[in-house]
């Protein structure tokens, strides 16, 4: 029936589809509707590349899988399954990008070995008190530093985390079981932790 | 620094739920019994702070994001091009554009295998006679006064043949005449609308190109680029000049 009405009334205009659910969207962009489809980018755009730009930290990349991400979701409209939802969806795609973006350009993007981050934490500050972070470290920029250091993987959870999304959602996301989102996680903090702890000794030195 | 109540297992597993205790996304009874946990564990207390104190980072960072529309129409370009059969545009996109200096010698190359295939004769005899050609041509410029570059392009045959270039075109799979020329449309650049197409069978093409739309001089590197150019489509399995 659906499929019937998207015929007859193809090419639908722009503005008639703003108010349609993301759900609805989709499925008329599976039968190659540019006009839902448009609107479907415009409003998952700035989600899409806040995630991805968090990833990344490098504009260009992030505006060209932010593109490729969306373009993506045109390609495969068809086979979204209402499983989850269409955020969920289409951020795991934009995870998938994101990944493929720093492959790609891993000389270009911000890296560094996490086991050399944690020798250098323990060899230069063995004796910090963990109790001083939470007291010490009330700088965002500070912890913003310190996500950096983590793994492209660590930190899509941390940051999904920070914005609101359920353990089940981010296994969903990142397409993975929930006890990997939690493993991540776990050793996200941690990491997090003792390079917040290096920052405040250097700090207070 | 547990809490008496709960045992070791029990803390490990509520610190696990911590993240999502604190970003209010657990399940109510979970919710309710790691609050119950985190208000007499001084450990969960610290490690709640400091998940505290980075959600806010995170979520207090002002991500500047650009305007949806550039990307927008550059997507919206690409369905457009992908409708209408041009996929040209991951050919120029995807940085593989082709080496258009290919040498004059890959070309004989191409053309000497082809003749070779063609009139069943050992590859080495028509190597040899490359080389006695190639020696006579050294010899001939050797001899002569006048340059190449310099030299007025004649036809060194009678004039009848070859009048065109025709090559051969294999695509990977099955296409229509109509999309075989769009997606060569971009390889065969400015000599597209000279180029004359015949279907070969549903995946092989010949197509010819009149000597009277090629260039007095380069001739040779221009259908040279141009035979690299289709070659380097990822839509076409082979393409080589027909003998």
């Amino acid at each position: 029936m659906l499929d019937a009405l998207i015929v007859e009334t193809h090419p639908t205009m722009v503005g008639s589809m703003t108010e349609l659910d993301d759900v609805t969207l989709v499925q008329h962009t599976s039968h190659q509707d540019t006009a839902a489809f448009e609107v479907l980018y415009r409003r998952f755009h700035p989600r899409v590349y806040n995630f991805i730009f968090r990833m990344t930290r490098n504009t260009e990349l992030t505006e060209e899988a932010t593109a490729d991400t969306l373009y993506a979701v045109w390609k495969s409209a068809a086979s979204f399954k209402h499983k989850s939802a269409v955020s969920t969806w289409i951020l795991g795609i934009a995870y998938k990008t994101a990944l493929k973006t720093l492959e790609k350009n891993s000389r270009h993007t911000q890296k560094r070995d996490q086991s050399d981050l944690l020798e250098t934490v323990e060899d230069s500050h063995p004796d910090h008190d963990p109790a001083r972070v939470t007291g010490t470290l009330m700088e965002s920029d500070m912890v913003q530093q310190a996500i950096l250091k983590l793994s492209p993987e660590q930190q899509a959870v941390v940051q999904l985390t920070a914005t609101g999304h359920s353990c089940s959602e981010i296994s969903s996301i990142l397409d993975c079981p929930t006890n990997t989102v939690k493993t991540r996680m776990f050793h996200a903090r941690k990491l997090l932790q003792r390079h917040l702890q290096f920052t405040a000794g250097v700090k207070g030195d | 620094m547990n809490s008496s109540s709960t045992t070791g297992a029990q803390h490990d597993a509520i610190v696990e739920l911590l993240p999502w205790y604190a970003n209010k996304t657990l399940e109510a009874s979970d919710q309710q019994r790691v609050q119950q946990h985190v208000s007499q564990c001084p450990e969960c207390q610290s490690e709640l702070a400091l998940l505290t104190l980075t959600n806010h980072a995170i979520a207090s960072e002002e991500i500047p994001v650009p305007s949806a529309t550039a990307g927008l129409n550059s997507v919206l370009q690409r369905i457009q091009q992908e409708k209408s059969g041009q996929k040209s545009q991951a050919y120029t996109s995807s940085g593989t554009e082709p080496d258009n200096r290919k040498t004059v010698i890959q070309l004989a190359k191409t053309w000497f295998h082809s003749l070779a295939a063609e009139l069943s004769i050992p590859q080495w005899t028509i190597a040899a006679c490359a080389g006695v050609l190639a020696v006579a041509v050294v010899l001939q410029q050797s001899m002569t006064t006048t340059s190449v570059s310099d030299a007025p392009y004649t036809v060194l045959s009678s004039g009848e043949s070859p009048v065109t270039t025709r090559f051969h075109v294999e695509f990977n799979q099955p296409v229509d005449i109509t999309t075989a020329r769009s997606l060569l449309s971009q390889p065969l650049e400015n000599y597209t609308e000279a180029v004359e197409w015949s279907v070969v069978d549903n995946t092989s093409f010949a197509l010819e190109l009149p000597e009277s739309s090629l260039p007095v001089t380069g001739k040779i590197e221009l259908i040279s680029q141009l035979l690299e150019n289709v070659q380097q489509h990822p839509d076409v399995k082979s393409a080589e000049i027909a003998p």
